[in-house]
């Protein structure tokens, strides 16, 4: 029985308990309002406007480099030293002890250089004193001048011992300096001179030098880049294979897109005055859907050569040698329309590919540049069927459904297009990777030869209304829920066929939209 | 149900060592409103929900200013029959102790229309319109008091000292603040002054109040005619705790984001900046708080009399801003010695004009009066229950 009245009571009670207060309220929140268009890439060596159209006028530069990543000279210690055979004693105040010359040979392979001149880096000077007086070091570098002026350092080092010589520092920046590599004779090359003298302190004690006594100095190279250099620049072989991956293009998931005929122009500057051979191995482009193109031209795997630029210094003129991708010579066109995200591009560059036929007399002036250039001009016209892209945002709500929560909502858009492309949208709303809801927009992004030409700025524009609504499912299990998916597929059709057509890009076309979410709140005080 | 066992022990106890004494129990909850249906105080009180066509027809009726206000009390008192002076030549001879307790709540608030809406609605019903939520005050106050005083069993005076424990006290206001979602730039536009405190930690404030029920006589032709000065928590409250004060003073001006911000956008960051510019200021106050003090003068009924139809009326002022005088009149009806009824209109305090009705039940030693000021229950609902004891 009392399990009865137990429950009775639980009733009673539970009856009691009343529903939360609630009721709905309606929201609109602008988020945003924004417009695309071309304004960005005109007259910036990628779109030129041509009348009432635009023109793609690619210019892009795909290789620049100088001496500096042509030639690099590692770091580099050279060290001179004196020590008595006997021991001297009673060496007066002021004596010059030791003045010698010594030559150092560089080690740089087979670069054979005889004459470079410092961009920038710096040398970094260490001696050593082991004898009990002061002693002046006078550290200079014969070959190495700057407005005519041989390098010369001078220390004054303190008195030192044999156990614990006093050492000294100093680091000088090299840049400007001019090296003469060439050795006594100049005749030479990667050969460095030294000069070391020595004098005791002209107000210090007699002293007795020892022989046990190392005086010595080290001079470290550092960082050092040349913006001139002559001398034989080796033939070593650049070997490189590049991937590079193309924004954008890696989010496009289907459809297709067909580009008018297309020319593209590569043209190859020397400005060494250096033969150069080159050969471009291999382009091959890789789609999101793993569909892969190689570049197909006579050019690809062969051998192209440059003669050296001519004249100097201000006077340098390049070698130059263009090579030319049309449909006729080449598979250009299927190429770019593969919409490629990943480029993988495989080249060698080798100076004096038949050896040092120069004498050493390779040569690399400060505007000494080895470029590759690549251009291409055509009207922006193209023709897309379905091009799908997509996207994926994180996503991190979390509502209690038990307090003020959101309900139900939508998403406004309203667009203008002048773009001849119409859009289509969709989310998906993911879980872990796995599509949990879908929602469509109530119509398209409609293309702008849909609509009429405004008479203020004479473009041909349409403007589109279009509502994502987000179900109440979704919002139910917007906690669990943690990307989303934007979808969004271009097509450009004929309005009377609905086939793809080629269409040009107005100048001045834009895309102009405005977003707004729409929310109905439960609101749960 | 420890304070029922304390109250039968005062009952008892007065029993065996006093006579003549008076137990007074009486208990009061009445909400009411100018425009609002009760149907939405009762969805606070009861729970469940308004659908939006009710709220819409809800905010379509509502005028410019509205208010809504709740009160609720529990009073005991204690009369006893023991005298200050025993010397029957002395005024205090005339006069007895009391005691009592009690617990006190009034809620008010005025809103505008534009207010209601904008809660209840949302904003998107009023995109392109101005919102106007100036002279927007909700007052919120809820106390303990316990005291003792002195009574005429005579004259029925009483006077009553009480020491005050606040409960929480709310009292905010918004005195010209303002909304404007534009559509077409897609804009909202916020202009905002008000300022509000609050508490919420019980006994943060101690304080003092008076009670006090004045009767006094007009002679007339026929017997006197009773009115009553009654003024009840006329005192203050001082924090001992200090109040969390709110200051806002600013415009705030949202607008649709570019893409380029919004993929910067950090939505604390936004927040702060809004409350930058709306001049947010929190500070600590400590203060004295003036009681909600009611204050009503009224012509009683002489329950002893056996004419058929007494008039009654009076007028009642409460010390706070969301509330409006009130007045209040009706007809008082002898029925039988054992039962008189009456029925009258009020008009005031937290609404409009409104329906009062009320039966008393007088027995050997005991009375139940119970009443209700919205007998209608129109915009609101009210009920009074007195318990009044010869020991």
């Amino acid at each position: 029985m009392k399990i009865v009245y137990f429950f009775c009571f639980i009733f009673i009670f539970s009856a009691c308990k009343k529903e939360a207060t609630n009721w709905n309220s309606n929201w609109e929140i602008p988020i945003l309002k924004d417009t695309l268009d071309l304004t960005n890439y005109y007259n910036d060596t990628t779109l030129s406007l041509n009348g009432s159209q635009i023109d793609i006028a690619l210019s892009r530069t795909l290789l620049d480099i100088g001496l500096a990543e042509l030639i690099k000279i590692p770091d580099t210690t050279i060290s001179q030293q004196f020590q008595t055979v006997f021991t001297v004693n009673n060496v007066t105040p002021g004596f010059t002890f030791v003045n010698s010359v010594k030559t150092h040979d560089l080690d740089l392979h087979d670069i054979q250089l005889k004459k470079v001149r410092v961009k920038s880096g710096r040398v970094k000077l260490k001696v050593y004193n082991p004898l009990n007086t002061d002693v002046l070091y006078q550290v200079e570098l014969p070959g190495v001048s700057l407005n005519g002026q041989s390098f010369i350092q001078n220390f004054t080092v303190a008195a030192g011992t044999v156990q614990n010589p006093t050492v000294s520092y100093e680091t000088i920046d090299l840049s400007q300096y001019e090296i003469d590599l060439g050795g006594a004779q100049g005749l030479e090359f990667n050969k460095l001179q030294s000069k070391l003298t020595l004098k005791t302190d002209p107000n210090g004690p007699i002293v007795s030098i020892y022989s046990n006594q190392l005086f010595k100095y080290e001079a470290s190279f550092q960082d050092l880049v040349f913006d001139y250099a002559k001398g034989y620049f080796g033939s070593a072989i650049l070997d490189e294979q590049q991937t590079f991956h193309l924004p954008y293009l890696d989010q496009i998931i289907a459809g297709s897109l067909d580009l008018p005929n297309l020319t593209m122009d590569v043209l190859i500057e020397n400005g060494f005055k250096v033969a150069l051979r080159g050969q471009l191995s291999s382009m091959q482009a890789t789609n999101t859907q793993g569909q892969s193109v190689a570049l197909q031209a006579p050019v690809i795997g062969s051998n192209f050569f440059l003669p050296p630029a001519l004249g100097s210094w201000s006077t340098l003129q390049p070698s130059t040698l263009p090579l030319h991708f049309d449909a006729n010579n080449s598979n250009i066109e299927n190429y770019l329309e593969n919409l490629g995200a990943t480029q993988n591009i495989a080249y060698e560059l080798q100076v004096n590919p038949w050896g040092n036929t120069a004498a050493g007399h390779d040569e690399a002036f400060p505007n000494s540049r080895l470029k590759v250039k690549v251009s291409a001009s055509m009207p922006l016209q193209f023709s897309a069927d379905g091009l799908t892209l997509q996207d994926t945002f994180e996503l991190d709500i979390k509502q209690d459904l038990n307090k003020t929560h959101v309900s139900s909502g939508a998403i406004l858009l309203e667009a203008t297009n002048a773009f001849p492309f119409a859009t289509d949208l969709v989310l998906h709303f993911l879980k872990d990777g796995q599509i949990q809801h879908t929602v469509l927009a109530d119509a398209q992004i409609s293309a702008a030869n849909l609509g009429q030409i405004d008479p203020v700025d004479g473009l041909q524009k349409k403007t589109s209304k279009l509502k994502i609504a987000l179900p109440e499912a979704v919002l139910l299990h917007i906690n669990e829920l943690d990307q989303v998916l934007v979808q969004a597929s271009f097509s450009t059709l004929d309005p009377t066929t609905g086939l793809a057509i080629m269409q040009e890009v107005q100048a001045n076309a834009f895309l102009a939209f405005k977003l707004k979410l729409q929310l109905q709140t439960n609101v749960r005080p | 149900m420890r304070y029922l066992a304390l109250l039968f022990a005062v009952f008892f106890f007065q029993q065996l060592f006093f006579a003549q004494s008076q137990l007074l129990l009486e208990a009061n909850g009445a909400y009411n409103s100018s425009t609002l249906p009760k149907k939405i105080p009762q969805a606070f009180f009861y729970g469940g929900f308004l659908d939006s066509s009710f709220l819409t027809q809800t905010h379509q009726a509502l005028t410019a200013r509205n208010t809504f206000g709740l009160q609720m009390h529990a009073n005991f008192q204690y009369q006893t029959n023991k005298t200050l002076s025993k010397d029957p030549k002395k005024l205090a001879s005339s006069w007895s102790w009391l005691f009592g307790a009690g617990q006190e709540q009034y809620s008010g608030m005025q809103f505008s229309k534009d207010a209601f809406g904008f809660v209840f609605l949302g904003g998107a019903p009023f995109v392109g319109d101005t919102l106007n939520f100036s002279n927007t005050r909700i007052q919120s106050i809820s106390f303990s008091k316990v005291g003792f005083g002195v009574y005429n069993p005579q004259n029925q005076t009483s006077l009553q000292f009480n020491l005050i424990g606040l409960q929480n006290l709310i009292d905010a206001k918004l005195t010209n603040t303002s909304w404007f979602q534009d559509p077409v730039q897609d804009s909202i536009h916020i202009n905002i002054t008000g300022n509000g405190r609050y508490t919420t930690r019980a006994f943060s404030a101690i304080g003092l109040g008076l009670d006090f029920d004045y009767r006094f006589n007009s002679e007339t032709d026929s017997e006197p005619i009773v009115f009553q000065l009654k003024i009840q928590n006329f005192g203050f409250a001082y924090q001992i705790a200090p109040l969390e004060q709110i200051q806002l003073n600013g415009t705030y001006h949202y607008g649709a984001f570019d893409l380029q911000d919004l993929q910067q956008l950090q939505f604390s960051n936004t927040l702060d900046s809004a409350l930058l510019d709306l001049g947010l200021e929190r500070t600590a106050l400590r203060q004295w708080t003036l009681l909600p003090a009611s204050i009503q003068l009224s012509k009683m009924v002489n329950q002893d009399s056996t004419i058929r139809v007494q008039a009654y009326y009076g007028a009642q002022f409460i010390l706070r801003q969301t509330y409006l005088p009130l007045i209040f009149a009706g007809a008082h009806f002898y029925i039988t010695k054992n039962w008189q009824t009456g029925i009258g209109a009020a008009y005031g305090g937290f609404g409009g004009l409104r329906a009062q009705a009320y039966s008393a039940f007088t027995f050997n030693k005991y009375q139940i009066l119970v009443r209700t000021d919205n007998a209608t229950l129109q915009k609101g609902a009210s009920i009074y229950l007195q318990f009044k004891c010869d020991l």
